[in-house]
């Protein structure tokens, strides 16, 4: 025998109303739209319960419909990317886009401090310390092997002049100054 | 004879314990609508001296049904619906659920099937029936547009 319970006599609770955003399968959409819809008679209210009870229902059915989360959390996705490709020099692909937007490599939980690309903001940054290192210090760094940096060489002049005694003074004492400037 | 267009008069009645009852008459297809509402006080006041039970609503409907329709296409169920969350004058949110939906549905995107297409074509067309003409909710408030639609599974 079969049991059916009729809903009936519902009262929402009061205003002002709370809301929040959700997480849920799309593929529930329908289902849950047909469930909420069950809830739109009016005998299913109290008599003054009906006009919010079944506003609240279609505002429901309407943020299922609307969606939003998946956007935003797809925004979160991009503006990742752009930051680990202008960061770090990353390339993404559009591997496809029907059904779904489909891009490789994924999402990381955890990133490695690697540069990928010299164009980079990170790969930049590492380009002007080793040519520093190597212009100031004479450093050997992967991208620069100027056997003499600027200090070797500087030191080199003035040992020079040292030994020949016969620069003016004030022209020795700025080599001297900017030796110190780049120690 | 029962196809023909017919006006459809129901006087309900309520008893003490809330049950109700209606009687039905009807009427020619061309009265106008002010000629049918007199018809139904004039029924109702002939009705009074017979039932005690309380007069409490009039239904007037004009029907009409198809003496020959077209066959259904072979795709139509009504068993799928849709529902068209549609928005009135005051900013509520009303709802048209259509019976057996066509082609309607999005076909990309992750509401594909799911979601109905609002650009679809025939979507805009109902969209400008509704802005061009006075539809009203129950509550006597002017149909706006469709804001939302999909499939419903009842």
């Amino acid at each position: 025998m079969t049991f059916r319970r009729f809903v009936h006599d519902l009262e929402p609770a009061p205003a002002p109303d709370v809301c929040e955003i959700a997480s849920f399968p799309i593929a529930v959409v329908p289902f849950a739209l047909g469930a909420l819809e069950s809830r739109t008679p009016r005998h299913v209210w109290a008599p003054d319960s009906y006009y919010r009870g079944v506003q609240l229902i279609r505002s429901l059915q309407m943020a299922l419909l609307c969606g939003g989360l998946k956007e935003i959390t797809d925004r979160q996705d991009d503006l990742y990317r752009m930051i680990d490709t202008a960061l770090y020099g990353r390339s993404y692909v559009v591997v496809s886009t029907d059904p779904e937007l489909v891009i490789e490599p994924p999402i990381q939980p955890t990133r490695l401090l690697a540069i990928e690309d010299d164009g980079s903001i990170l790969g930049r940054m590492e380009t002007i310390k080793q040519l520093l290192d190597n212009g100031i210090n004479g450093a050997t760094t992967p991208q620069y092997d100027r056997a003499n940096g600027i200090r070797d060489l500087l030191e080199q002049l003035i040992a020079q002049v040292d030994a020949t005694d016969d620069l003016d003074p004030e022209l020795l004492a700025k080599l001297a100054e900017i030796a110190l400037l780049v120690a | 004879m029962a196809n023909s267009p017919v006006v459809v008069i129901g006087i309900s009645y309520r008893d003490r314990g809330a049950n109700t009852a209606k009687i039905t008459f009807y009427t020619v297809w061309t009265l106008a609508i002010a000629d049918v509402l007199a018809l139904a006080d004039i029924l109702s006041a002939a009705l009074a001296g017979i039932t005690d039970a309380a007069l409490y609503r009039i239904d007037i409907l004009y029907r009409w049904r198809a003496d020959s329709p077209p066959a259904p296409a072979e795709s139509s169920n009504i068993a799928r619906k849709a529902l068209l969350l549609i928005t009135n004058d005051d900013l509520d949110i009303n709802a048209v659920v259509i019976p057996s939906p066509g082609d309607i549905f999005e076909i990309t995107g992750d509401y594909a099937g799911i979601r109905v297409d609002l650009l679809n074509p025939a979507i805009a067309a109902f969209q400008l029936a509704l802005a061009d003409l006075d539809y009203r909710t129950d509550d006597d408030r002017q149909l706006g547009q469709v804001v939302a639609a999909g499939g419903l599974a009842l």
